[in-house]
């Protein structure tokens, strides 16, 4: 769990959000599955393949593959005069769910396809939460 | 099925840009009297009234406005696509007799005095919280980075580049030049794009719309009485919504393609008419990249060869697809949908002066909200379909 050194803000849980939470404090990352087993992303609201809207927890891998990203640049101020920028993106998990978080990384490294692994961060006065970084090659 | 024919015979566009001390019901106020005007009617043969707005608008704009029994009233949210579903309802409740002339209304008032545009909107935003707010604490907050998420994603796709956006901002400045209500009117270089700051990397600046503060409204009646009215009747032979509901998992298509796929075959279609036979095209361009993924949707161009042909010099004046010939968002205005919605009534009409393309009697104007969820389309026409 990184705790410094990281450019991201704080989260806070919601009722719904309370497993994924609880997960993540834990070091694992979880999406949803149906009583048939299908994966859906973690905020979906019915599965994404029969549309049943019974939906449990289940463990993922933390394997992905990335999609898209963006660079967002932060303003300068005068506590912080050179500012990193943030990186985030959407990645592929293994499973098939899409994800958009934070990517620790520098950001000339990122090709789409690029192969990524979860890393959980709990910046100041946040949850604990899934981000991904590169897998050396 | 029998088509009903009905017209917009009214528009209505307040002052625009950084005008402080008003609200956003005082903007559709003056615009709906406004665009009343324009068709030579009076406040009160209105008598139907749709409107939509980021939310500074409330069903108390009817008391503002001070029209009685209305046949119609209703706010319209389907973000940047609402002006062009608004004429849709608005149209089909004039040809089935819920009403006789309806105005349909957008305003906005996010800029204040002695903030940037940047601020405009950050106070609407909630605090990050639960799955989705993951991503906000990551710097995704509004639509900049999810859109440069989806441009990204065409870029990596099919190798669309920053300076092929920028061949968009520099053409749709071109065009704002002769516009004299637009806000940004000194023309632009590839290289002021291509240096101009990030804003969400790969979207800069220029790639950017504009804020403004103002209101757009326009008249919408059957064709049979827009004949008799003051301006010349802007005719829509056909129109379309699509939301697509695109699932984010393995398979998704984000920002590969756009609802103009759907909206635009069912407008097509409606009409009898192709891509082929538009003239001028209003395009959403809340991005650069917007109208790159629609110009391929609509299939003026092949999918992944937006930027190509954008950058070839078709957009501009005097290429084979005249487009945002006001200078859209990017340059004129941004009054979501009601920007490309009004140009291409004027371009109709043909009271573009200086701007006003020569052929124009089929201008497709198209709408796009929320992130790729939400479109219309319209095909309008100054001749009236037989």
């Amino acid at each position: 769990m990184r705790t410094s050194g990281i450019p991201f803000g704080a989260v806070d849980r919601d009722e719904a959000s309370a497993p994924f939470f609880d997960a993540a404090a834990t070091e694992q990352l979880v999406v949803r599955s149906c009583p048939d087993g299908h994966l859906s992303p973690p905020e979906a609201q019915s599965c994404t393949t029969c549309r049943s809207s019974t939906l449990d927890w289940a463990p993922v891998s933390g394997r992905a593959t990335l999609i898209s990203w963006i660079v967002m640049p932060r303003r300068v101020t005068p506590e912080d005069p050179e500012p990193s920028s943030i990186v985030a993106g959407t990645v592929e998990l293994e499973e098939g769910p899409w994800f958009t978080t934070g990517l620790l990384v520098d950001p000339v490294r990122l090709r789409a396809g690029a192969t990524l692994d979860v890393v959980f961060v709990r910046p100041d006065g946040s949850e604990a939460f899934p981000v991904f970084e590169l897998v050396e090659p | 099925m029998s088509l009903p024919h009905f017209a917009i015979a009214g528009l209505g566009v307040t002052p625009m840009g950084r005008i402080y001390g008003r609200s956003s019901t005082s903007f559709a106020v003056e615009a709906v009297n406004l665009a009343a005007a324009d068709a030579g009617l009076t406040i009160d043969q209105i008598d139907g009234v749709l409107f939509n707005s980021p939310g500074s608008l409330h069903m108390g704009l009817q008391r503002a406005l001070g029209v009685h029994d209305l046949g119609l009233y209703a706010e319209i949210q389907g973000y940047g696509s609402s002006a062009g579903s608004m004429v849709q309802y608005a149209g089909m409740a004039v040809s089935s007799g819920m009403a006789t002339a309806v105005a349909c209304v957008f305003a906005d008032a996010p800029l204040r005095e002695g903030l940037g545009s940047g601020a405009a909107y950050a106070s609407r935003r909630p605090k990050a919280a639960g799955i989705n707010g993951i991503a906000m604490a990551c710097g995704m907050s509004g639509a900049n980075p999810r859109y440069a998420l989806a441009a990204r994603r065409h870029m990596a796709t099919y190798g669309t580049t920053e300076a092929q956006f920028g061949a968009i901002a520099v053409q749709q400045r071109g065009w704002a030049t002769s516009n004299p209500a637009a806000q940004m009117r000194s023309p632009i270089t590839l290289d002021d794009h291509l240096s101009s700051r990030w804003i969400a990397d790969p979207l800069r600046l220029l790639d950017c719309c504009l804020v403004s503060n103002g209101g757009v409204a326009i008249i919408v009646t059957t064709a049979e009485r827009a004949r008799d009215l003051a301006q010349p009747p802007v005719h829509v032979l056909g129109w379309g919504q699509a939301h697509p509901g695109v699932s984010m998992e393995k398979g998704s298509e984000f920002g590969l393609v756009s609802g103009a796929v759907q909206s635009g075959k069912t407008a097509f279609s409606m009409a009898g008419l192709t891509h082929k036979d538009v003239k001028v095209a209003e395009i959403y361009d809340c991005y650069t990249y917007t109208v790159v993924v629609s110009l391929e949707d609509y299939g003026f161009c092949s999918k992944g060869d937006g930027g190509a042909f954008a950058a070839s010099g078709a957009l501009a004046r005097g290429g084979s697809l005249p487009t945002n010939t006001g200078g859209g968002q990017l340059s004129s205005y941004y009054m979501w949908g009601m920007t490309p919605l009004a140009e291409g009534i004027i371009q109709a009409r043909g009271q573009g002066g200086e701007r006003q393309v020569e052929a124009h009697d089929v201008v497709l104007v198209s709408g796009n909200g929320g992130i790729l969820d939400f479109h219309s389309t319209l095909l309008l026409s100054p001749v009236e379909a037989s």
